[in-house]
């Protein structure tokens, strides 16, 4: 083979590669991303959380958690095990496609299961600067996506995308930056109704799970509040085929 | 003894630091010991009301799995009780039996059973709260435990109740639930002493009382129950379903057995001497004993809860057969006609005969039985951020909580001097709403019933020095008609200070 005909071979398949990503939308990467969050059909995770003031005032909490998937709709069932005085409250979410979570609040304290009014996805979770809309299964068309390049982002070749919601409450828009490796995504911005940077996150130390590349630390940073939350995977257990009775108000008051 | 044990306390409190919960795991077996110590105290605004002493307690939970499908739960509070005004220095493990505790050192075995988990059904053995109903404070249907009452309702909920020996097995049958409970022996309610801050000023008789034969001494008793006999008659029993219909969790329960509200009777005798004394012959002098009495009712509710918009609803109501309600006799013993003339005679019968006599007294019934029904609504708001930010134009109220809630209760044939009316509202009101990341903690309950103007404020502040350690405030506003139940401790305002340290 020519000098020449290497050249044009490899021009050949740039051409080719860059007409595959070319080929990407911004829908194509977002639900790639969704694909590439989920841990099998079911997932056990333990957390340590931590909050931190403006001021530097940190809480910490450390959380187990529970989901699984049931076809387009979902159970999740969280548990609280420090510090001390929230040990043992729990939360039980089950999420159906089309319309409102049902809800479940467990208070030791109270010794019984209270049924709460579904929290509206776009507000935090447990006073975190997490939404339970973040944590939480999104329907990939909620949103309009458009691809806006690529980009280094965090050292990393990123996707960099930005979603509109159709019916926006919470966030007017929000931009991603996703790995083209692992698609993961590496950075996360959210803007506020009135189109301000509301908060960034932040999702590094990703490691296989079954080889599944999952972010063992997380952190979100209100940068309006100066507020910020960290969440580091403590552990993480993917398709260990969770028991559906895990996903109920007896399992709520036994804990963990 | 009362300042060496909070000296004690607070050392415990602010000294230990690294104190935590200890969990240790051995293959499929776990072992976890948790608790907390705390200590506070109450100052009372009306100094004419009864003291109280600093309190500490340390509650300790032991809970482990130490085979598959098995559980074991222990949890002991060891305390210094202030409020006790006569102390008992013998045994301090509070006894189940007996309504009248004054240990102020004591020992509670709060909860002790064995769970035996399986699929399909779960079983529990020992002494356990059980909760039913739907309601907040106060459930129709839930009948099961006692409540110590030794601090009014100035006590979270389930550490009012009493744990109660028993068998409660849980069967989960496809979408039905199905429990049934049985206690098999009597496990009295605590009641506050004769010498304690907050015992009843309408259970409280005047050491003397103005009759026609002028001012006569009154010795008043509160003996403790008579414990009913251990057989099946004496057990309680109680059954109840439950299903999802929808959004919507329904239930319906029934109960038999023992009555766990505070009723009392009385019996008095009149004793009467001879004084010498010619303008004034014969002396009385009563001798009474207020008493609990215990009834059987039986209970048939059901309770709802469904989310409704943005509200979660929650509804109950039960019928009670059996249950007796109490009427006001305080003031009979120097009124009452007939109580005047069956002293009247036996005055005269002493004066002839120079020998003294005692008669017992005709005291109307305290209490008589009617057919109830008791039911409540109430609704929870968890206010989320979007309707914060167009209140306040930013998020401080996102999050805040408000519980409005009614319970009503109807009293058929209503034709004695009931201190209840026929039909009786109780209005409640929640707010909590949590500051700095949840370290502080704001929360007020208030009741009213508007039959009588009574209230109670209770507003609550909690702040979280460190992840364990809480620093705790309240206070306790009461107001309303001084012949009933809450109206009655009108002048008992209060102010609590404390401290709670979590491992």
């Amino acid at each position: 083979m020519t000098t020449r005909g290497v050249v044009l071979g490899l021009v050949l398949v740039l051409a080719v590669a860059s007409a595959a990503a070319a080929a990407f939308t911004g829908r194509d990467v977002i639900a790639k991303a969704k694909d590439a969050r989920e841990c099998g059909k079911d997932t056990k995770s333990a957390y340590r959380m931590v909050l931190t003031s403006k001021r530097g005032d940190a809480v910490k909490r450390t959380l187990v958690t529970y989901w699984k998937k049931y076809g387009d709709d979902s159970k999740s069932i969280v548990f609280f095990r420090e510090p001390e005085d929230v040990a043992g409250t729990g939360l039980l979410v089950w999420s159906a496609k089309g319309r409102d979570d049902d809800q479940w609040l467990y208070l030791p304290d109270l010794g019984r299961v209270r049924q709460i009014n579904a929290s509206a996805r776009g507000d935090s979770f447990m006073g975190t600067d997490f939404s339970y809309a973040d944590l939480g299964d999104t329907d990939v068309d909620e949103r309009t996506h458009q691809l806006l390049g690529e980009e280094e982002m965090e050292g990393q070749p990123t996707y960099k995308v930005e979603s509109v919601p159709k019916d926006a409450t919470t966030y007017s828009k929000v931009i991603t930056w996703v790995s083209r490796e692992t698609f993961l995504s590496v950075r996360v911005d959210y803007y506020d109704m009135g189109g301000a940077l509301l908060k960034t996150g932040y999702f590094r130390d990703v490691r296989k799970v079954k080889g599944i590349p999952q972010a063992f630390a997380i952190e979100m940073e209100n940068v309006q509040t100066g507020h910020r939350t960290q969440l580091s995977l403590l552990e993480i257990d993917c398709d260990s085929g969770l028991d559906d009775d895990l996903f109920t108000e007896r399992q709520l008051k036994r804990g963990p | 003894m009362a300042a060496r044990v909070l000296i004690l306390a607070l050392t415990g409190l602010t000294v230990v630091r690294t104190a935590a919960a200890t969990e240790v795991r051995l293959g499929e077996t776990r072992v976890k010991l948790s608790g907390s110590l705390a200590a506070w105290h109450v100052f009372r605004l009306d100094p004419d009301t009864p003291s109280e002493r600093p309190s500490s307690t340390l509650d300790t939970k032991l809970e482990g799995d130490p085979a598959p499908h098995f559980h074991l739960f222990l949890e002991t509070r060891l305390g210094y009780d202030g409020k006790i005004g006569d102390p008992d220095r013998g045994n301090p493990v509070l006894d189940l039996d007996e309504i009248y505790q004054d240990k102020d050192l004591f020992v509670s075995f709060e909860e002790a059973y064995l769970d035996l988990l399986f699929r399909r059904f779960e079983l529990r053995l020992g002494k356990q709260k059980v909760s039913w109903g739907r309601l907040d404070e106060l459930q129709p249907t839930d009948n099961l435990n006692p409540e110590d009452l030794t601090e009014f309702f100035f006590r979270p909920e389930l550490e009012r109740k009493i744990g109660v020996p028993g068998a409660a097995l849980t069967a989960y049958l496809g979408p039905w639930t199905a429990e049934a409970v049985w206690n098999p022996v009597y496990t009295a309610y605590r009641f506050p002493n004769r010498e304690d801050r907050w015992f009843p000023p309408l259970l409280t008789v005047p050491e003397r009382v103005a009759t026609p034969f002028g001012a006569v001494p009154v010795r008043t008793r509160y003996p403790d129950v008579d414990e009913p006999p251990h057989t099946l008659a004496s057990s309680d029993a109680g059954l109840r379903f439950r299903r999802r219909i929808g959004s919507a969790e329904v239930s319906a329960s029934v109960f038999h057995g023992w009555d766990k509200t505070a009723t009392f009777s009385a019996r008095g005798t009149a004793t009467v001497v001879p004084t010498g004394d010619p303008a004034v012959p014969a002396a009385p002098s009563i001798d009474l004993t207020v008493f609990p009495t215990l009834h059987r009712i039986t209970v048939v509710g059901g309770d709802l809860a469904v989310p409704v918009w943005v509200l979660a609803l929650r509804a109950e109501a039960a019928w009670i057969h059996g249950r007796f309600f109490p009427i006001l006799i305080r003031d009979q013993v120097g009124n009452d006609p007939r109580l005047i003339a069956a002293v009247a005679e036996a005055a005269a019968r002493v004066a002839q005969s120079g020998r003294p006599e005692t008669v017992t007294l005709p005291l109307t019934a305290a209490e008589r039985r009617r057919e109830a029904l008791e039911y409540g609504i109430g609704f929870d708001y968890a206010m989320n951020e979007a309707v914060s930010r167009r209140l306040t134009g930013g998020e401080s109220l996102a999050g805040s909580f408000v519980m409005v809630q009614l319970i009503e209760r109807v009293m058929f044939d209503h034709d004695a001097p009931f201190i209840a009316q026929s039909v009786e509202h109780l209005l409640g009101l929640t707010l909590r709403q949590t500051f700095r990341d949840d370290r502080l903690l704001a929360e007020i309950k208030i009741a009213y019933n508007p039959n009588h103007g009574d209230f109670f404020l209770w507003p609550q502040l909690g702040y979280k020095l460190t992840s364990n350690l809480h620093a705790l405030l309240e206070a306790r506003v009461l107001g309303g008609d001084g012949t009933h139940p809450i109206g009655q401790y009108r002048d008992y305002d209060g102010i609590r200070i404390g401290l709670k340290r979590f491992f």
